[in-house]
């Protein structure tokens, strides 16, 4: 999973929020199978940890909870990136209309 | 200086990117509003209008990066802007002599300061795009009243959170790189740099992109600058492209021409489809090199690319700055010409109107304002250039 992360594109989105063991922790980036986060203060990373993603949608009053069950892949000072099964069959797209390159991609004329 | 009516009839169309009403805030506020209120300490420059102003025929600042001025415009009759008035392109001199014209030397020293300190944050800008002017007072530590800024909690959040979105990544890239112990700083370090006042709070940042100390502040200020500007130029996308095609299939008038006027208006239509197209893609390979060294630096930790970006940041914001000001008063003038004929061709008279007003947003060097009014009533008479 690991090397299919490396293949997979790499969203920066807005408007997904995570929670990692139920503490707030920024995405950095994020893909269909794996996420980057910052790693939250004195947290200390095991082997597997539990992440709610929070997805807001225009349409709907209340975010989207998504959970997933993630595998460690790599830890730093700064950053935490964990492995996981996509959650949803939409789970790429989801991510793609939240990412903020693609939302402000310019087309040549 | 003066105005040539015409000019400032389009520039008074102008959207929000080249033109700040300052007089129009003014006139919503409460006659017994207290002073705080208004965004000038002097009342004159609370009726004025302010605008970008690109001067080719200057030269910029000693060859910088700055492509644009800001104009300040004093109408005669502030309920009637597009009659004529006063107008001169801002600098600390020639707006202490504006002041020795308009005020005695004894209000003047009282809110010299005051005023000066706002306009040079406004005249730092390329645009005048409500969240880049939100932005830029927030990073002077200047706070100016909410009635000035028309922008929605809304937009600020969603900007806010763009910006934001994109900065994580990349400090996270560049204190990787650092010796300093950033772990818990990440979060605080990102907002640090959206609304960067002391350039000792990003250092690591500053050391791993290379920059030198001395304008390491105005290049992160001006990337910070270009990701807000993909955003503005991916909101007037759809409309610049609907404009295009609009120029391809309809711009030739419902009646008969003869075959001069018909080579006359197919030539000018074509300098206008070509220029907007240069201007277009040329903000996209700016977009394109920005995304190209960010992703470099962000998702293969080569820093090359982006470093090269930002030794030319300066001058690529202030280019999308001025574009974004012709394209956006480009689409307003179309939309103002079209407005009763919707996607049918437009009567000669009004077509030609038209274009003539697209060649002199687009194709034409802006000229300085000519206004009937004598010469010895405009500014220029006080020894303006």
């Amino acid at each position: 999973m690991v090397d299919d992360r490396r293949k997979e594109h790499r969203h920066v989105v807005v408007g997904i929020d995570a929670r990692l063991n139920d503490r707030p922790s920024a995405i950095v980036d994020i893909s269909r199978s794996g996420v980057r986060l910052v790693r939250p203060a004195d947290f200390v990373p095991a082997e597997f940890a539990v992440i709610d993603f929070s997805v807001n949608e225009p349409r709907r009053s209340k975010p989207r909870l998504v959970r997933v069950e993630a595998h460690l892949v790599r830890a730093t000072a700064i950053d935490v990136s964990y492995a996981y099964a996509p959650p949803l069959r939409r789970w790429e797209a989801m991510l793609r209309a939240h990412d903020t390159f693609a939302q402000t991609a310019l087309t040549k004329m | 200086m003066g105005m040539q009516r015409d000019i400032l009839k389009q520039y008074l169309r102008a959207g929000p990117s080249r033109r700040f009403d300052i007089a129009f805030f003014t006139n919503k506020l409460a006659k017994d509003s207290p002073p705080e209120s208004y965004m000038f300490a002097n009342a004159f420059l609370n009726g004025s209008i302010l605008f970008k102003w690109v001067d080719l025929g200057q030269p910029h600042f000693g060859g910088s990066a700055r492509l644009i001025s800001t104009l300040i415009y004093l109408p005669y009759d502030p309920q009637r802007p597009g009659d004529g008035g006063e107008s001169l392109i801002f600098t600390e001199e020639s707006f202490l002599r504006l002041l020795e014209y308009k005020i005695s030397a004894a209000e003047r020293s009282s809110v010299l300061g005051h005023d000066l300190e706002r306009l040079r944050v406004l005249d730092s800008l390329p645009t005048f795009s409500p969240f880049v002017v939100e932005l830029a007072f927030q990073r002077a530590g200047i706070d100016i009243p909410e009635a000035y800024l028309q922008l929605t909690p809304e937009v600020r959040e969603k900007l806010t959170a763009h910006l934001k979105g994109r900065l994580r990544p990349l400090i996270v890239a560049a204190y990787r790189r650092s010796a300093m112990n950033v772990e818990k700083a990440v979060e605080d370090l990102t907002a640090k740099l959206f609304c960067l006042r002391d350039i000792a709070d990003v250092m690591p940042l500053i050391e791993a992109l290379q920059l030198p100390p001395d304008i390491a502040e105005d290049v992160l200020n001006a990337w910070i600058g270009i990701a807000y500007f993909e955003y503005e130029y991916a909101s007037l996308q759809p409309t610049l492209k609907h404009f295009a095609g609009w120029m391809m299939h309809h711009a030739q008038p419902e009646e008969p021409l003869t075959r001069q006027d018909r080579d006359y208006v197919a030539s000018l239509s074509n300098s206008i489809r070509q220029k907007i197209r240069a201007d277009w893609n040329e903000i996209v390979a700016i977009s394109t090199r920005y995304r190209q060294g960010y992703d470099e630096m962000v998702f293969r930790g080569n820093l090359e690319p982006f470093v090269q970006f930002l030794q030319t940041a300066q001058s690529s914001y202030w280019r999308m700055g001025e574009v974004l000001g012709r394209l956006e008063q480009t689409v307003l003038a179309w939309k103002h010409f079209t407005r009763f004929f919707g996607d049918r061709r437009l009567p000669f008279s009004v077509l030609f109107e038209m274009l003539g007003v697209l060649r002199d947003v687009l194709l034409a060097a802006d000229r300085p304002f000519e206004i009937g009014k004598p010469t010895s009533q405009r500014l220029k008479a006080m020894g303006e250039a």
